[in-house]
């Protein structure tokens, strides 16, 4: 069904083009065949033709005589006692001119001959004379056709013809000496002769012709032959040049999310198509990473909350299973209500995450300084630490910044208590603030046992650990960093980790510093 | 039969051992790995509740480890569902894997059908004689009539049917009836023995002398 469409646009499109080109270059090569092929054709039999006309001509000019006989044919106009020997003018033998000179229409020095005296001398002349030779047709048996001839005065008057041959109309004076016509199915020369005459030698031609029609014709046959050729080759070239699009079109199709892995095959094809194909892909690939991502923090985030479930349901059907004394009924309780806060919190923090990616964070941002949040983080925090014998150290130096002061306090404490948890005992705590050109800082140094490099690029992933259930019994969802890391994103700042094994972790947070120059409009009083 | 859990939650831990003992079994647990295999390796366990996600040793080298030297039924209780995990659980080793959240029937349902298969029993019914054990249901009657039992010797009819002619040990019974935080007293074997006899008949139980007890088919 999606196929029509397609095709229409550009397969069908480039075959129409095709076939234009084709059909103008074949007509243009025919047609030039077929006038070259037709000038060949007649051209013996023009020969013969005008051999034939020449010898008329000769016929013509030899029956005016030479001129001291006193020929009419040749008067001297205002001049007599011309004679042709001695001007050279006319000799009978002037038949063997060559063909292409203009014909004696004067008496060779600019003299005109009168025509009225040319005709009467003409008609004088005895028929014998006028014969056409027999073999002035050349060689290709085209001679067997009678040539037949007629000659016609200034006047367009008939006043000699063969006794065989068609009606010869009178013709128009050539432009040149001579002109070929066609007579109907006969071919005909047309020679100015002497005396404003025309000397008409025409043949039958119909061979000639049906030679010519059967070329013509086998001619279009091989055009139309060369044409649907062509088109069919065009047809199966473009589908091969539209296949592999077809092709990628497919896989591109068939791809669900159940077959993300599915790749274009660009091994086959050309360096066009192979850009296409490997721009998909990548893309494919960037789609698989995601929803790779999207469907293992799912079932991170399912397995996190099914122990907690198992839990409830275990210790509910224990507490069911037979009469108990009420101590046993208020324990059970407090396992479950451990088991719904540690989900609650879990709740919490994935749709914080999600409206996060969302970039429904909802910041209330204002002007906060940073080393009053850090100052309360570490209130908060001081039964924990003193619990775990670690020592909190705040150094903090003036440092302000446009954020939402709950948010960045969840960010702190978060770090806070990780620096707590991980630390060794009798360890210790740094957290400071400061500003630098343009950003404000917030760091939060520990001194336990470090962190692996292998784990450092994955440490802000959700739901990442290092350990899988280190951090299950302090308490984690394995989600803090994540959440953190999508706070200070949204605020338009960093968070980075530097570690050294054994030493101990710097958590830093960058955020761009507060823009406002009005000191003092923002306090974080709470 | 004696039921070693190796659960890191300790809430989870304290339920199912708590489940376990009330139906009658003796229960061990470890909270993480190394201390599950060190146990898994000393007793002979009946059955193994073994967690996948557990701090020190993960459960699949645990399963791994015990495979070297051990044929204990392992049921794998995890919150991992995927297909993988399941088929590699099994494939590992186990003899069973039930997802977290489970239900406390299928729980002890599956492990009954456990320790029957890993005894050679297919039917959770063994009949001696006139004296009917219906392992489900955790009851026993002589000619139709239900006989009460304690727990403790229902356990100890439980072992000696599953194994019934065969020789059964002191040392086995004191291996798989008592569990690590049984106290002393309870373990006087010869004491619970009488009482089954009293209950089912003399001639249910007999004596090899210095060797240990035996149901006869």
């Amino acid at each position: 069904m999606s196929k029509l469409p397609r095709n229409r646009s550009m397969r069908w499109r480039l075959l129409v083009w095709q076939a234009a080109l084709l059909v103008l270059v074949v007509m243009g090569l025919g047609a030039v065949v077929l006038v070259q092929a037709r000038a060949t054709m007649f051209a013996e039999m023009d020969a013969g033709l005008l051999s034939g006309a020449r010898v008329l001509e000769s016929v013509l000019m030899k029956a005016a005589g030479p001129p001291e006989n006193g020929s009419p044919f040749y008067p001297g106009s205002g001049r007599p006692g011309f004679g042709p020997p001695e001007s050279g003018s006319f000799r009978p033998g002037r038949a063997d001119r060559r063909p292409g000179r203009e014909p004696p229409d004067d008496d060779g020095q600019g003299r005109p001959i009168p025509p009225r005296q040319f005709v009467e001398r003409l008609d004088s002349l005895p028929a014998e004379m006028f014969r056409l030779p027999g073999s002035m047709m050349g060689r290709r048996g085209l001679d067997r056709e009678p040539p037949w001839f007629a000659i016609f005065d200034s006047e367009g008057t008939l006043r000699r013809r063969s006794e065989t041959g068609p009606a010869i109309l009178p013709p128009r004076s050539p432009r040149r000496s001579h002109d070929f016509r066609m007579n109907a199915t006969a071919r005909e020369v047309v020679l100015r002769g002497p005396g404003q005459t025309l000397i008409v030698v025409g043949q039958d031609a119909t061979r000639p012709l049906a030679d010519f029609y059967r070329m013509a014709t086998a001619t279009a046959l091989g055009a139309a032959t060369v044409l649907a050729g062509g088109m069919l080759g065009g047809w199966w070239l473009t589908g091969r040049a539209v296949a592999p699009i077809d092709r990628i079109t497919r896989t591109a199709e068939s791809v669900s999310a159940a077959t993300l892995t599915a790749r274009i095959d660009a091994g086959e094809l050309d360096v066009e198509l192979a850009g296409l194909a490997g721009t998909l892909n990548s893309m494919l690939a960037r789609l698989q990473e995601s929803f790779d991502r999207q469907v293992r923090f799912a079932a991170d985030a399912s397995h996190e909350l099914r122990t907690p479930i198992a839990v409830l349901i275990m210790h509910s059907e224990l507490a069911l299973s037979r009469p108990r004394p009420a101590e046993d009924y208020q324990a059970t309780l407090q396992t479950c209500l451990r088991a719904a806060e540690r989900m609650k919190l879990l709740v919490d923090d994935l749709l914080l995450l999600s409206r996060a990616d969302v970039g429904q964070l909802n910041l209330n941002r204002r002007g906060t300084d940073l080393a009053g949040l850090v100052d309360e983080a570490a209130g908060f925090l001081h039964p924990l630490a003193d619990e775990k014998n670690v020592r909190i150290r705040v150094e903090t130096a003036a440092a302000r910044a446009d954020v939402d002061p709950e948010k960045m306090l969840q960010v702190v404490l978060n770090l806070l208590r990780n620096a707590i948890q991980y630390n060794r005992p009798d360890g210790e705590v740094v957290m400071r603030t400061s500003a630098e050109a343009g950003v404000a800082v917030i760091e939060v140094d520990d001194t336990g046992e470090g962190i692996e490099t292998r784990h450092l690029p994955h440490l802000f992933e959700r739901f990442y650990r290092i350990d899988p259930a280190r951090s299950r019994d302090r308490g984690g969802s394995g989600l803090g960093l994540a959440i953190c890391q999508s706070i200070v994103m949204a605020h338009g700042g960093r968070i980075t980790v530097e570690s050294v094994r054994g030493e101990g972790s710097r958590f830093r947070v960058t955020l761009p510093a507060e823009k406002r120059d009005a000191p003092g409009t923002g306090t974080i009083d709470r | 039969m004696r039921i070693l859990v190796v659960e890191d939650e300790p809430d989870l831990r304290r339920g199912l051992v708590q489940l376990l003992q009330e139906s009658g079994y003796a229960v061990d647990s470890a909270a993480d790995g190394n201390e599950g295999l060190a146990k898994a390796t000393t007793w002979p366990y009946d059955a193994i509740l073994l967690d996948l996600m557990l701090p020190g040793r993960t459960g699949w080298e645990v399963l791994d480890r015990l495979r070297e030297q051990a044929r204990t039924p392992v049921l794998i209780l995890t919150a991992r569902d995927s297909l993988d995990d399941r088929v590699r659980g099994l494939d590992e080793g186990a003899d069973d894997y039930l997802v977290k959240p489970f239900s406390s029937m299928e729980l002890l349902a599956r492990l009954r059908a456990l320790i029957r298969r890993a005894a050679g029993q297919a039917s959770s019914q063994v009949v001696i004689r006139d004296v009917v054990v219906d392992l489900a249901k955790r009851v026993v009657s002589v000619a139709g009539v239900p006989v009460e039992l304690t727990a403790r010797e229902f356990a100890l009819v439980e072992m000696l049917t599953l194994h019934c002619g065969k020789l059964v040990t002191r040392t086995e019974i004191y291996d798989h009836i008592f569990g690590e935080d049984d106290d002393s007293l309870s373990n006087l074997v010869d004491v619970h023995i009488s009482h089954i006899r009293k209950k089912l008949g003399a001639g249910f139980v007999r004596t090899l002398r210095g060797q240990g007890y035996i149901v006869d088919e």
